[in-house]
């Protein structure tokens, strides 16, 4: 199932006035795809959820699966959640208290009044796929959170829907729990191949689950892209500052042309600009830019002499393989990746920055 | 260590110390001394005599007692249900109100706020059978030829006190319900209607068995009250006519004013028994309700 939304916005009225929680947004999520909703908490991300299932009712706009309009409000066309056949994972699981696991699963199956032996295979091929078959005769609040998780994904599958619908599934997990049930999310959805919406605020599952990403900042979406595409070429600030695990260095620059060389100035020192980046930099209306370089892109030197740039340690962090190195150089402070440990605390370095890895923003 | 222990005790006996003496004071003592004066043949001005249980013999065998007996179960059976139902389409119409919120659930409790004796005087002006609102309207919309004797006969005065009485107390039901609701969480309805459910199939699966804890206490409440009743029918009807409207509290007040002390024990002993079990059945009943969550 492809899922298609034009133009789709959300408004909310309280007391306090309105509220624009989706503002016009338009995006396709291909048949089989895992498309990852990214952004900060308040971003309009469990809203643009909600209208996709049909929990909410869009303000403007349309949305398709595949080429059927299930919501289009020039139209007045708003089908139900039933009708859209859509399945959804909350962040708290949303198991029904009272019932236990095989009638949580068995639920959605009962509404639409399948037979008594087709509920039971279905319920027991779910709970195999899920390796929850011994807890069906259980209480959600007997389980742990994993395995509560397990039992709302089950009931999420267990009637073949047309999208599947995930806000935050994993957040409520320890830290250990959530990788896995990630990879095996991901193992899941390849196999049962049904497109899957998923809502995260957390940048490693977002990379690491999607097939694509948007992110959005209050209601409109900043980037659509894959993982790797968000990474390397973000849009904005707010895209290269949201993805990463150790955030991306941002410093305020300024563009100086010499004859047929470009240098750029930070924080007092002066790096010439490799020939690929000139174009890129050039476009720029004014002098002054926004330079970013992820840590990985910033290469410590031993020897402070012969560099460019020069600083000195303040802090380090192990990170295992790698080492996160704070370097302070004048009032500002360099995140640097390095794969070597051998560094001291006051320790005096030159820094490298891979110019050809930086990415330049327009100022505002 | 164990002097340290033995101290906790000692204070926490002094904090309960207030209550206990409330306990002792207010229910304790009158209930011993009604089981007490049960026994004896005590009408003012005349000496008192050891009967031991002829106050609960000639009890049984009168039929007033059977009576009124009769007229509160069942005023219990309509009347409670009755406001349950009220109370719970009123808790769910409340819980889908978001603005003005606070103010609407006061309007709500007034009418609980409202003295019964007061409440009732109202009604009685309503149900009169010359300028009462109720004959008033039902006339004009031309559903009745007749005006009806609202509180003059058998049939009429029970509707009468059923509808005074739940007026007055389905609010309350309201409130604890609505709490009740309040406690489910929203993504639980948002859940079911992604499962496919309807309005109806979401209020039967998920809500209704959800609350049943939350109606169980309601419901224990509003029985024992029920079993109660005085001052809305006392106002109402004084318990006629003939009284068909007489409740055991009704019944047993009767012999109070009359200086039949004995006696009106004797009945209050019989009421507080009937109160007693029902609390234990319903106590019961709960504790199986929370076993099964």
């Amino acid at each position: 199932m492809r899922l298609e939304l034009v133009n789709l916005s959300k408004k909310f009225r309280s007391m306090r006035g309105e509220v624009e929680a989706v503002k016009n947004i338009s995006l396709t999520v291909e048949e089989k795809e895992f498309f990852v909703l990214l952004g900060p908490s308040g971003c309009g991300k469990s809203t643009l959820l909600n209208l996709v299932a049909g929990l909410e009712r869009p303000t403007s706009g349309e949305i398709r699966f595949d080429s059927d309009l299930v919501a289009a409000t020039g139209r007045k066309i708003f089908r139900s959640p039933k009708e859209r056949n859509v399945a959804m994972v909350f962040q708290n699981y949303a198991l029904y208290p009272h019932l236990k696991v095989y009638d949580n699963i068995a639920f959605p199956l009962k509404i639409e009044k399948w037979d008594k032996s087709e509920i039971e295979n279905a319920v027991k091929k779910a709970a195999d796929i899920l390796g929850i078959a011994g807890l069906l005769n259980d209480k959600p609040s007997e389980l742990s959170g994993g395995q509560r998780q397990r039992v709302a994904i089950a009931r999420a599958i267990v009637r073949e829907p047309n999208i599947f619908l995930l806000d935050e599934p994993l957040s409520n997990l320890d830290a250990q729990l959530r990788m896995s049930m990630r990879t095996e999310l991901k193992n899941l959805q390849r196999r049962l191949e049904i497109t899957t919406l998923y809502v995260t605020h957390d940048q490693t599952e977002a990379m690491t689950l999607g097939d694509r990403v948007a992110i959005l900042k209050e209601g409109e979406i900043e980037q659509i892209g894959t993982p790797l595409e968000l990474y390397d070429k973000p849009r904005n600030i707010f895209v290269a500052r949201f993805l990463g695990s150790s955030p991306i260095n941002i410093f305020d620059a300024e563009i100086t042309a010499e004859e047929d060389k470009i240098f750029i100035r930070i924080a007092g020192n002066r790096i010439e600009l490799p020939h690929n980046r000139m174009e890129e930099v050039r476009g720029f209306k004014a002098d002054k830019v926004i330079f970013g370089i992820r840590p990985e892109d910033v290469e410590p030197q031993s020897d402070a002499e012969g560099s460019p740039v020069a600083g000195e340690i303040q802090d380090i962090e192990l990170l295992g393989r790698e080492t996160l190195l704070h370097i302070s150089v004048d009032d500002n402070t360099v995140r640097a990746l390095s794969e070597s440990s051998k560094w001291e605390i006051g320790q005096a370095v030159g820094i490298k920055f891979v110019m050809e890895k930086a990415h330049f923003f327009e100022s505002e | 260590m164990n002097r340290i222990f033995s101290k906790d005790i000692l204070r926490s006996y002094f904090f309960l110390l207030p209550f206990a003496v409330f306990i002792i004071a207010f229910i304790l003592i009158p209930v011993v001394g009604a089981v007490i004066n049960s026994l004896y043949k005590d009408v003012t001005f005349r000496e008192r005599e050891f009967l031991l249980f002829d106050n609960y013999i000639s009890l049984f065998k009168d039929s007033g007692f059977w009576q009124s007996l009769r007229f509160s179960m069942l005023f219990i059976l309509v009347s409670v249900p009755f406001e349950l139902i009220l109370g719970l389409i009123f808790a769910l119409l409340l819980n889908q109100i978001r603005r003005f919120r606070g103010l609407i659930w006061a309007a709500v409790l007034i009418p609980w706020a409202i003295p019964s004796a007061i409440s009732a005087r109202t009604w009685e002006l309503i149900y009169n059978y010359n300028y009462g609102l109720a004959n008033y309207l039902l006339s004009g919309i031309g559903i009745t030829g007749e005006p009806i004797n609202w509180l003059g006969t058998n049939v009429g005065a029970f509707i009468s006190v059923v509808i005074a009485d739940a007026w007055k107390t389905a609010p309350f039901i309201t409130i604890i319900l609505l709490a009740g609701l309040q406690g489910i969480p929203e993504n639980l309805h948002r859940q079911s209607r992604v499962d496919g459910a309807n309005f109806l199939q979401g209020f039967q699966k998920i809500t209704l068995p959800l609350l049943k804890p939350v109606i169980v206490v309601a419901l224990l409440f509003r029985t024992i009250d029920a079993l109660r009743v005085f001052d809305v029918i006392y106002v109402l009807t004084g318990g006629g006519p003939g009284g068909a409207t007489t409740s055991l509290s009704i019944f047993g007040y009767n012999y109070y004013i009359n200086g039949d002390f004995g006696y009106g024990s004797t009945i209050s002993v019989v009421l507080f028994a009937v109160a007693f079990g029902l609390s234990i059945l319903y106590v019961k009943l709960s504790r199986f309700e929370a076993g099964l969550r």
